[in-house]
């Protein structure tokens, strides 16, 4: 063997002895993450089956596992560029006591000077490192990793997502019960919360103030509705609900006959229907004063409550030229116009001999003060904070500021608008009802021009 | 082809290294390491430093080495009270036949192939630096006449522990001159016994293996055996890995030790595994050469600190950090 070709045959031998290596280095990688690959494959495709993900999420991992693993074989092919630290590996590994090393050093680096060191030692020493080297079985060396458990673990999780990922167009258990539950409804809110929310909407619709529990309930609905999307959609419409029913319930009436609801107007405005309460308390007053004026003026109660030969009053007959009607102690359910005995106080003005036709205009003076009562009561709300109270007897002593109370203006002093607190909401139940009385100041100038 | 005449010499080589500790070891047991690389020492033309407690062979080692290699050998007691010219010898007036005199060269006891300074650190330090010249040159400059000295020539010198009463440290020029420090332990048990079992008998005759003509062919092969550069470069780097103030050194050395080892010690390091790797039959020098010898060439060559003194570091301690460290 000749100089040149020891040095060839010891440069080629650490080559192969690299590729070795490099091999074996791949091979372990591969034998220790595809199985782990497949496993995440297999687990992303049980995963977008169970969810409704990507369904190619499962094969596209597989096949990018295969393409990285092929690479890695493939790339620890190559030949590398060998460093003495790669060589000195080699030959450790090899255990050819550092001749490997030494002879392929000398081999790369020829024209270094050896000083004393003749090229006859040079010469030996290579041809016997080659020798020895190419002894060497690099392939036992750097054996291959048993790779049947790995590639049998990663043949059956591969199949197992290939065959999820088959089945899960066809069938995703958690997408079902998404679609199934979506088409349902879901009650997220406690049932017992939806009642007290319900009634207390109602109440406060009505102008009332909540009970502390109904406070509570909401509360609690709305920390529910904090964090649930589907609480806060299912609160969302049953506020729509509710004020869909009393929207529905102030157009049609739920406490008279529709045909009734119709007459009932507000006296400055016949095209605007007068709330319940006001009709209530109306013929609350008028049971109280007719009685009493039976008991003034026995014969026209007597009259009264026969009935038969009372002169017709206007304002109970449902208009002002009809008399189909007499006028009980209670209109309601009976014939007569609820709008017709409002106007009918206007008639009675003009002096009506009648006991019944005094007591018409006592439930009409009533109806009108509970709503004046009703207007007066929605600007004290605005004006009380700041009114100054009137000094009547002894004063009281001085008590000590609330907090977070709005200054007490002093004794005296003018009404200051612009120190006026925020007026507290008007509730929707009566904002029809101060916008007819403010409107009825034009229309009683208008009615006071016709007269 | 493999080149057969360096394969020959590869073979000779080794066949006479193993006749020399074969017939050392007859004369002296216990010590084979200490035999081994006093041997290589030889071969390497360094002089060797042994250290040891009395009675444990040193000085039978030196003589059974120099009849073994037949070699001219001179032993030298070093006292307190000897002098240099003792040792490399002195101008003393001779008186011809006509009455004339004139001063002629009595050569000393270092005017010799192998030569035992024992107990070298009893005698003064002047007296110990008698031999630098020797050591260093192989030459003895007497007057204005310089002597050469026969090759081969090799000191071996003896010494106690340092903290023996009556001692004298060598000088740190002196200890770098000694290629190997070797240390001359305690033989173990059977070692003991072999040793008893051999007193009731009649010393015996060793055999001569070889000349010196044919230690100075052994030395030649020696330094043709090749070494390839990052093999050096790790002897170099564990010598200057000695040295506190050295980027690589490690943190032991940075506390305890003063100065660290002179290129001396790079040299003992490559030309010993060299030898080293010969002996183990190969042609070329690996790290694992470089390590064996490491420990005999650095060990006299690290001057400890103060604190390394007294906390009594070992700088066989600080050298095995060395050399697992790289």
């Amino acid at each position: 063997m000749s100089l040149t070709s020891a040095n060839s045959s010891v440069r080629r031998t650490a080559l192969l002895g690299n590729r070795a290596r490099h091999s074996q280095a791949a091979n372990l990688l591969v034998v220790r993450l595809v199985p782990w690959a497949a496993a995440v494959a297999c687990s992303a495709s049980a995963i977008g089956l169970l969810v409704g993900g990507p369904r190619l999420l499962g094969p596209v991992l597989l096949s990018a596992i295969a393409i990285a693993a092929v690479s890695v074989s493939m790339a620890a092919r190559f030949d590398r560029r060998l460093t003495d630290e790669t060589v000195a590996e080699l030959d450790r590994t090899a255990g050819l006591g550092g001749a490997l090393r030494s002879a392929h050093w000398f081999a790369s680096h020829q024209s270094v000077s050896q000083g004393e060191v003749s090229d006859a030692w040079l010469a030996f020493h290579i041809e016997r490192a080659a020798a020895e080297s190419e002894r060497v079985d690099w392939a036992a060396v750097y054996a291959r990793p048993s790779t049947a458990r790995a590639w049998g673990a990663t043949a059956v999780l591969g199949t197992v997502a290939l065959m999820i990922a088959w089945e899960s167009p066809r069938r995703s258990p958690l997408s079902d019960v998404k679609s199934e539950q979506s088409d349902s409804t879901v009650t997220v809110i406690p049932s017992h919360l939806i009642g007290q929310i319900t009634e207390g909407m109602k109440v406060m619709q009505d102008g009332g103030q909540p009970s502390k529990d109904v406070m509570t309930a909401v509360g609690q609905a709305l920390e529910i509705a904090k964090n649930d999307k589907a609480a806060r959609r299912e609160l969302e419409d049953l506020f729509a609900q509710l004020a869909q029913d009393r929207e529905r319930r102030l157009l049609s009436g739920s406490w008279v006959d529709s045909g009734q609801r119709d007459d009932l107007t507000l006296p400055w405005d016949e095209g605007t229907p007068a709330p319940e309460w006001a009709y209530e308390e109306a013929i609350a007053k008028a049971s109280v004063q007719q009685p009493e004026a039976a008991a003034a003026d026995p014969e026209s109660s007597s009259t009264n409550e026969g009935g038969s030969n009372r002169e017709r009053e206007p304002g109970l007959t449902g208009s002002a030229t009809s008399d189909s009607a007499a006028v009980p102690a209670d209109t309601r359910g009976k014939a007569g116009s609820f709008s017709s005995m409002l106007f009918g106080r206007q008639r009675a003005n003009e002096g009506e001999p009648d006991a019944l036709r005094e007591a018409v205009p006592a439930a009409q003076a009533a109806l009108l003060a509970a709503l004046r009562r009703e207007v007066i009561h929605a600007r004290s709300d605005v004006a009380d904070s700041n009114r100054v109270p009137t000094v009547r007897g002894r004063p009281n002593p001085p008590s000590p500021p609330r907090v977070g109370a709005p200054a007490e203006p002093a004794r005296g002093q003018p009404y200051d608008v612009s120190k006026a607190g925020r007026p507290p909401v008007v509730p929707d139940a009566r904002r029809a009802l101060l916008h007819a009385f403010f409107a009825r100041v034009a229309d009683d100038a208008a009615l006071s021009s016709q007269r | 082809m493999i080149d057969v005449s360096v394969a020959d010499q590869l073979d000779l080589f080794r066949e006479r290294f193993d006749r020399i500790i074969q017939e050392v070891s007859r004369r002296i047991v216990g010590q084979d390491e200490v035999v081994r690389f006093t041997v290589i020492s030889l071969i390497a033309g360094g002089h060797v430093l042994l250290e040891g407690i009395p009675g444990v062979g040193k000085t039978s080692l030196v003589r059974a080495l120099a009849e073994v290699l037949n070699l001219r050998f001179a032993r030298i007691q070093f006292t307190p009270d000897l002098m240099p010219a003792d040792i490399v010898g002195t101008n003393i007036v001779q008186e011809q036949a006509h009455g004339s005199a004139f001063f002629e060269f009595q050569p000393g006891p270092i005017f010799a192939n192998l030569v035992l300074a024992d107990e070298i650190n009893r005698a003064t330090p002047r007296t110990q630096s008698a031999l630098l010249e020797a050591m260093q040159d192989a030459s003895v400059t007497v007057g204005k006449s310089t002597y050469p000295l026969e090759q081969p020539f090799l000191v071996l010198a003896t010494q106690n522990p340092r903290d023996m009463e009556g001692t004298y440290p060598l000088p740190e020029a002196q200890l770098d001159r000694f290629f190997f420090k070797l240390k001359v332990g305690y033989p173990d048990e059977a070692a003991i016994h072999e040793i008893l079992s051999l007193m009731g008998q009649p010393m015996s005759s060793v055999v001569h293996v070889m000349d010196g003509p044919e230690i100075l062919a052994m030395r030649q092969v020696a330094r043709s055996v090749p070494i390839a550069r990052p093999v050096q470069d790790y002897a170099v780097r564990l010598a200057l890995a000695t040295h506190p103030d050295a980027p690589g050194a490690p943190p032991l050395v940075k506390r305890y030790v003063r100065y660290g080892a002179s290129p001396r010690a790079a040299f003992a390091l490559v030309l010993g595994g060299k030898i080293h790797a010969l002996t183990r039959g190969r042609a070329f020098v690996s790290e694992d050469d470089i390590r064996a010898v490491a420990f005999p060439s650095l060990r006299h060559r690290l001057l400890l600190g103060f604190e390394g003194e007294v906390e009594r570091i070992d700088p066989d301690a600080l050298i095995s950090e060395l050399v697992s460290a790289r």
